[in-house]
């Protein structure tokens, strides 16, 4: 590459990129400001100025002497609604990233007929078999979201035998081949009702993130309409292409 | 598995909202009575009040003390793929108001934001979006000289001025990235928006960048939360 293909601000999403996706991990020291440079053909001001940012953003910390290392998660802010279509970075995988501790508890489950609302959404005659899922998402114990997830039953025939507790949601797709892999997603700020703030736990602020979530798999069928409801101050609503 | 019932208001707000649309209820159209509704659905009056409750937050409808429910006015849409083929649909309600289209060089605020030389040349456009004649949202775009010499006001009326800018400059989106973040008024904020200062808003904020890496635009918009909602299409 040459000198000027590349901005501090696009080294710095690389680096972001590579702690989100793993390949840098919490407490594992970057590669020298001088290897970077070399590596990316930019100046070494360019990287000091991506990490300068990084370390104002609480990705990377400097100890005196020692180097700098990607931060491990102390604080409770991750990312949210980074889907896209080449990785299938479902809420777990996002914030297992993190390092942060994902347990979910299933509020209650059951079999949707008749539905017209749900029906419409997943594109189902009003007969077709709906499976609901409501869960609570926690992150290191602490109540992050609830998620309301709707599936057709015709693609996932034998979902009320499994645990939702246990095991993810998007392994279990997976494993039926009908993995959401493509998102229509719409996203607002709302004041949450009585049952909502109390399953998040919310003291004065009242106003929670609404995410609405279709998920479409590989052939294009939707396999997935989800509500989700979070709280703004743990989880931040990012959209990255 | 364990329990085999989902809460059954959120079922039924949704029973309901589509009633609604499939009835046609227009913005301001008045909902049959609890009463009324209750029948309906063969439920009791305690539990359709629940369901209204769930989209009154969703902003669906809205109640007025003892003249009972009405449809609400839809939230403005705003796409956050820049990408889209299709560009952002004008919408109707909505106008702008140029406050501002200056000249400034990057402070160090700038500078740390954008990843950019401090005093590097800016166009700062601050334009104001309303509604009928309610502020709705103040939006801040900075937009560097070099990429965009010639920026007419005229230009900056369109409904998405990143999408704009992105076609006048010809450079084709590499990447963007945007947060959409919960904050309160500042004194500046309250003052154009018309409310409370410490009042909750949201601040919608991003960079898009061009195939080379260069920043085309950083911009930071507030606004009003009941008035937005935020849409990503599926990539096709």
């Amino acid at each position: 590459m040459s000198a000027n293909t590349i901005s501090a601000g696009m080294l710095q999403e690389m680096l972001i990129t590579q702690i989100q996706s793993g390949e840098l991990l919490p407490g594992e020291v970057i590669p020298s400001e001088r290897s970077l440079a070399l590596r990316y053909g930019v100046s070494r001001q360019t990287v000091r100025n991506a990490i300068d940012q990084l370390v104002k953003q609480r990705y990377l910390i400097r100890i005196q002497g020692r180097g700098t290392f990607v931060k491990k998660p102390d604080y409770n802010k991750v990312a949210f609604g980074v889907l896209n279509e080449s990785e299938n970075a479902s809420f777990t995988a996002l914030v297992r990233n993190f390092g942060i501790e994902i347990s979910s508890k299933v509020l209650g489950t059951g079999i949707l007929e008749g539905h017209n609302y749900f029906a419409e959404r997943l594109h189902l005659s009003v007969k077709d078999p709906i499976f609901g899922l409501h869960r609570i998402r926690y992150g290191n114990k602490e109540p992050l979201a609830i998620e309301y997830t709707y599936v057709p039953m015709r693609y996932f025939p034998e979902i009320q035998d499994y645990n939702f507790e246990r095991v993810s949601l998007y392994d279990y797709m997976a494993s039926q081949d009908h993995l959401p892999c493509n998102f229509r997603e719409t996203m607002m700020m709302v004041e949450a009702g009585t049952k909502i703030a109390g399953y998040l736990q919310l003291g004065e602020e009242r106003i929670v993130n609404r995410i609405e979530i279709l998920g479409f798999d590989a052939e294009g069928r939707i396999v997935e309409y989800t509500e989700s409801y979070s709280r703004p101050d743990k989880l931040e609503v990012r959209f990255v292409t | 598995m364990r329990k085999s019932l989902l809460t059954l208001n959120i079922v039924l707000a949704k029973e309901l909202h589509y009633m609604l649309r499939t009835q046609r209820y227009l913005p301001g159209d008045k909902l049959p009575s609890e009463r009324i509704l209750a029948e309906t659905f063969g439920v009791q009056r305690a539990t359709i009040r629940e369901a209204l409750n769930e989209l009154i937050q969703e902003g669906v409808i809205v109640s007025e003390e003892r003249k009972g429910y009405f449809m609400a006015r839809p939230r403005i849409v705003k796409s956050v793929n820049f990408f889209a083929e299709t560009p952002t649909i004008e919408d109707p309600h909505v106008k702008y108001k140029i406050q501002e289209a200056s000249s400034v060089l990057a402070d160090e605020r700038l500078s740390g934001k954008m990843l950019i030389p401090r005093n590097t040349p800016l166009h700062r456009i601050v334009r104001l979006c309303l509604e009928e004649k309610t502020v709705i949202a103040v939006e801040t775009y900075y937009l560097l000289k070099e990429v965009l010499p010639d920026l007419k006001t005229s230009d900056l009326k369109s409904q998405n001025i990143a999408e704009f800018i992105v076609s006048a400059t010809n450079h084709g989106i590499a990447g963007n990235n945007q947060k959409i973040t919960l904050v309160y008024a500042n004194d500046n904020e309250s003052k154009l928006l018309r409310l409370p200062a410490g009042s909750p808003l949201m601040k919608h904020k991003g960079m898009v960048y061009d195939h080379k890496g260069q920043l085309l635009v950083f911009f930071e918009n507030i606004l009003r939360i009941e008035r937005f909602v935020f849409l990503r299409k599926e990539a096709l």
